[in-house]
Order: structure tokens, then C-alpha cells, then sequence
């Protein structure tokens, strides 16, 4: 085995060699100035700009007149979305708005305008409401936060929590009754029931655990929270009780996004996003699966049947199908540049995946592969939906 | 009296120095950082002169002189990396061909099959792994330093780092067993 310093040194070397080729082979630095002082001394307007120029105000009048035509308007980037796989609708802020979306029909309707700035959302999963968390000073650094929630069929918020409060990260309970959080300051997880106002439930967290994301058990009385800085994922009974770790520590790079874990339906499995890939936990037998990807992974999910698990790195969308022993990949191309907000979420029959590229993503998919990927219509350009199936082979 | 053609010539010329002046120190260095990151002599020659020019059109924005170098590394490497993402490199075939031995000659006959193995796999990497290496083991900068030239969070680099490792690491030795 060839160990880290030998193949530093190995490299090293190499680079060193290859980095003094490179140099003897590349222009001469007079050379270089004088091609660098030539493009920096042309006129900046010569025929070939005029004629770009032209070309460009062509495209610009071109383009305004097709949107005008489709009574299209250009929409604000998509931003702090969520995806809810159980009601198959989709919620979402964008510009100074909250918008719930039908996955179906893409049919959306604006709930709430003038939201200062909202850093988390969520939709409960009888699809009746929706809490979202504004925070008090904008997206840049911790800042005291308000969760609020709205009814999904209109309504003025209502407040849950007081503004000293500074949550990382919320999760609805299955009987859509109760809110976890994450209280990262005082080390606890918080449980707000928001039909019973109230002082809400709070659980003291193990000394020292850095909690970020918090997620029910579908089946129990119980919460999934994962330490953000280890990847260490414990359970903890919400009625009292010690929590048990379900999946150890520094298995792999943790990665510093609060949507990272993700449980079957049937509560039997769960997966954890690492930067290196996906583990996922047979939670009777604790025996944990690792999905290693050779590139930087941003998002997972298990699909809610516990048969897929996809992954959303810098470049492209992988789909892992779970067997006994092991996740194969399955071999399709699905190549995609995604931001850093990008999402991705199962629908509720696992046989769909949608996909948010992101914050900075352009506004056009057409490079996609059009037999396995299509844009919905929905004027939201950056949200797509991809089927697997027929490559996934039998 | 000068004409025009006489003035345009002296202002080049003019240009020219204060070009050699200010990129003379670090041209071989930017050089050998774009040839590394692109793996390819033509796209690292257009990351080299797309890196000086943009970095002379903005040089006012540069505040502390003492930081020249890693400005400019931070401008040649986003360079490579930008120009790198259009070129797709041909895919590794089992044989080496004479080109990548022609590659890494040197003339201390340091070229081994390792090197070549080396050079074949490290062409492989997608580009943003490929610079990290560069940065942290060729320039010498930290793991955070490397991050903030690349423009990326401290962690995704870590494991850009590791994962090229790994894969270099696991193609040595399954080539040289």
C-alpha cells in the first residue's frame, strides 16, 4: 500500500518535473507581454465589436418579444426550498414571496408577499400548512429567527416562536401535530405543538453535541438528530429515555448543509449525505452500507420505498439502487452543473426524483438528455423532474 | 513630430514595460501553475494571457502590494480552471502512448513507469481536484489557502484532496502491483 507521504513525495516530484517541462515548452515571457499588450491595446470599438453589438441588441429585441408574445415573465431565482415528497407539492421562497406549488399541475399560488427573509421552509405532510423561518437580519452569519406558520390554503401567519430564538434547522412530525427543532445554542431539541400553544417540549442533547438537523421517526415517538461537525446521527425518544447512536462518527467528511438525512417510510433505513457519498443504516441491525462517489456530494435522499438512493454531486445527478449487500449505481448519464442550494427530493411512489439545481443555476435545461430528463412547465426553469426506471434495466 | 503610427508604437512599447514589470516576477510561476491545472499546453497558454490581462485591467483593485502573488495565483488558477471545464480530456486508453512520455521528459532519466502511470491518471482528475494538488502540494499553500484561491468551502476542498489521492493512489497500484 502505497502510504499518503510516499505518494506526496511522488507527486511532488512529479509536479515539479512536469511544471519545468511545461515552462520550457510555453511562450517566452516577451512573447507573452507582447500578445498580452496587443489584446489590451486594441480600439475597443472595431468592426467586429459593432457587428456583435448589433447582434446582441438583435437577440435582446428578439428575446423581450418572445417573452412578451408567451406572456412569460422573467421570475426571481427560486431560493430556501423545500420539496415534500409525501404531498407531492412543493413550497418554496422566492423574491420576497412564499409560493406553494402543485407537483402535478404546477398550478402555484403566492400565500405570503413581503417576507423579509426566509432561511428555512417546510410543508407539513397532510399538506394543511406551512412554517417557514424568517430571519431577523438577512442570510449572511447567525441572526435571531422567527418560525411562523400558514395555512397552505391562504392565510396570515401566526407566530411560533419568540425572535431570541435561533433555530438551524426544523422537521414536521408524520401526523403533521408537531415541529422538531434545533435549539444549537442551548444544546436541545425543541417540540412545538402549534395547535396547543404552549411552553414547548424541549430534550437536553449529550454534552458537546453539535447538533444541525433534526428528523422524526416515521414510525415512533422518536427523533433522528445528526452533529454537524462529526456526522454522528443518534435517536432520541421525545418522551425521555437515552438516545442510542444509529450511525458513528467520522465515518467520512460531513458536509455543512442542514438536509442531510433521510428515512424510509417504513422507518427501517436511513441515509446520511457525506461529502465523500451516502451511508445507509439498517436501523434494526445498526449495520451500515456506504455508496462511495468519486466527487464532492452536495444532497441524498432514500427514496420512500427504501429501494433508490440518489445523489446530487457538483456535476451531475447519480441513482444508486439498494440491494442486500451493497448500493449499485445505476448507469445513466444525467450530467447537470448545480449550486450550492441545490435539492433533491423522491416523489411519494419512488418513482421520480426532482431536482433543484440551485441558486445559481441559468435559466435553461435544454442541454439535458431529453429522453430521461425533461423541464416541467412550470416557468420555474430551474426545478426538473427525471424517470430512471427503463435504464435501471430489470 | 511623431505621426499616429509613431505615437501607437511608443505607447505599446510603453505598455510592454510596464507589463514586464509588473508579471516578470511571477510568469514562470503562473505558467507552471496553468500547465499543471490544465494538463494541456494550449488551454494553459490561453488561461496564462486571459489570467495577465484580466489581471492588469483590474490591478487597482489590488490593496496590499505584498499580496501580489497570491492574487495573481488566485486569478491564473480560476483561469485554468474556467478555460480546463470547456476541454474534454481524451479518455484514458490501458497503453501509454509516446506523447505521454514525450510529456515528462526530463534530462535526469527521472521517467519511470510510475511517472507515467503519475501523468496518465493525474490528466484523469476532474480539473478542480486537479488544482487543489497543484495549490497544496506544488505552491505550497495551506488546505484553507488553497480553499480561498479556489473560491471553495475549507471542507469540499479537504475532499477534493482525498478523493484525488485515493484515485492516484488506486491507480498506481493496480498498475504496479
Amino acid at each position: 500500500v502505497i502510504r499518503d507521504r510516499e505518494l506526496d513525495d511522488l507527486l511532488r516530484g512529479y509536479l515539479a518535473d512536469a511544471g519545468a517541462n511545461a515552462v520550457g515548452e510555453a511562450p517566452s515571457f516577451d512573447e507573452a507581454v507582447r500578445r498580452v499588450a496587443s489584446r489590451l491595446g486594441r480600439r475597443p470599438f472595431d468592426g467586429r465589436m459593432t457587428l456583435l453589438l448589433v447582434a446582441a441588441l438583435l437577440a435582446v429585441a428578439l428575446a423581450a418579444s418572445a417573452l412578451l408574445a408567451s406572456n412569460v415573465l422573467p421570475r426571481p431565482n427560486v431560493r430556501e426550498t423545500e420539496m415534500d415528497g409525501t404531498t407531492g407539492s412543493v413550497v418554496y421562497a422566492s423574491g420576497d414571496q412564499v409560493v406553494l406549488r402543485d407537483m402535478a399541475t404546477g398550478v402555484p399560488s403566492v400565500l405570503l408577499e413581503n417576507v423579509h427573509s426566509v432561511v428555512s421552509i417546510g410543508i407539513s405532510p397532510d399538506g394543511r400548512w406551512i412554517a417557514f423561518q424568517e430571519s431577523l437580519f438577512g442570510h449572511g452569519g447567525p441572526s435571531p429567527s422567527v418560525m411562523w406558520i400558514v395555512d397552505a390554503r391562504g392565510s396570515e401567519p401566526a407566530r411560533l416562536t419568540p425572535a431570541e430564538r435561533q433555530i438551524s434547522q426544523f422537521d414536521w412530525s408524520p401526523d403533521s401535530a408537531r415541529i422538531a427543532t434545533v435549539l444549537p445554542d442551548a444544546g436541545r431539541v425543541s417540540i412545538i405543538s402549534p395547535q396547543a400553544p404552549g411552553t414547548p417540549q424541549e430534550r437536553d442533547l449529550p454534552p458537546g453535541f453539535g447538533a444541525a438537523e433534526v428528523r422524526w421517526s416515521p414510525v415512533a415517538e422518536e427523533v433522528f438528530v445528526r452533529d454537524g461537525r462529526t456526522g454522528e446521527v443518534i435517536l432520541l425518544p421525545i418522551a425521555g429515555g437515552e438516545p442510542r447512536v444509529v450511525l458513528p462518527g467520522d465515518l467520512g467528511s460531513v458536509t455543512d448543509r442542514n438536509d442531510q438525512l433521510s428515512i424510509s417510510v417504513d422507518g427501517t433505513l436511513l441515509a446520511a449525505t457525506m461529502a465523500d457519498g451516502v451511508r445507509l443504516v439498517d436501523l434494526a441491525s445498526g449495520r451500515v452500507r456506504e455508496w462511495l462517489i468519486d466527487e464532492v456530494v452536495l444532497a441524498s435522499d432514500l427514496s420512500p420505498d427504501g429501494r433508490w438512493v440518489a445523489a446530487l454531486t457538483e456535476k451531475r445527478v447519480a441513482i444508486g439502487a439498494v440491494d442486500e449487500n451493497a448500493i449499485r449505481e445505476v448507469p445513466i448519464q444525467l450530467d447537470l452543473p448545480v449550486g450550492a442550494g441545490a435539492q433533491i427530493v423522491f416523489s411519494p411512489d419512488s418513482a421520480k426524483l426532482l431536482v433543484i439545481p440551485g441558486l445559481e443555476m441559468p435559466g435553461s435545461m435544454v442541454h439535458l438528455e431529453p429522453r430521461t430528463v425533461e423541464p416541467l412547465d412550470w416557468g420555474l426553469p430551474s426545478v426538473i423532474q427525471i424517470s430512471w426506471e427503463a435504464a435501471a434495466g430489470p | 513630430m511623431p505621426g499616429r503610427e509613431g505615437e501607437s508604437a511608443n505607447a505599446t512599447t510603453s505598455l510592454e514595460t510596464q507589463l514586464s514589470v509588473f508579471f516578470g516576477e511571477h510568469y514562470s510561476r503562473m505558467t507552471r501553475l496553468a500547465a499543471l491545472i490544465c494538463h494541456e499546453p494550449a488551454s494553459a497558454e490561453d488561461a496564462v494571457q486571459a489570467a495577465m490581462e484580466q489581471a492588469w485591467r483590474r490591478r487597482a483593485s489590488l490593496r496590499e502590494p505584498n499580496r501580489l502573488r497570491w492574487w495573481l495565483d488566485r486569478i491564473v488558477v480560476r483561469e485554468a480552471i474556467r478555460i480546463n471545464r470547456r476541454w474534454t480530456p481524451p479518455r484514458r486508453t490501458d497503453r501509454l502512448t509516446a506523447e505521454d512520455a514525450a510529456r515528462l521528459r526530463d534530462h535526469e532519466a527521472r521517467v519511470g513507469p510510475a511517472r507515467l502511470i503519475l501523468d496518465a491518471a493525474f490528466g484523469q482528475l476532474p480539473v478542480e481536484q486537479r488544482a487543489a494538488i497543484v495549490l497544496h502540494l506544488h505552491a505550497g499553500y495551506t488546505v484553507q489557502e488553497t480553499a480561498r484561491l479556489m473560491g471553495s468551502a475549507v471542507e469540499t476542498t479537504r475532499s477534493r484532496l482525498r478523493l484525488a489521492r485515493q484515485r492516484l493512489r488506486s491507480e498506481l497500484q493496480e498498475a504496479m502491483p
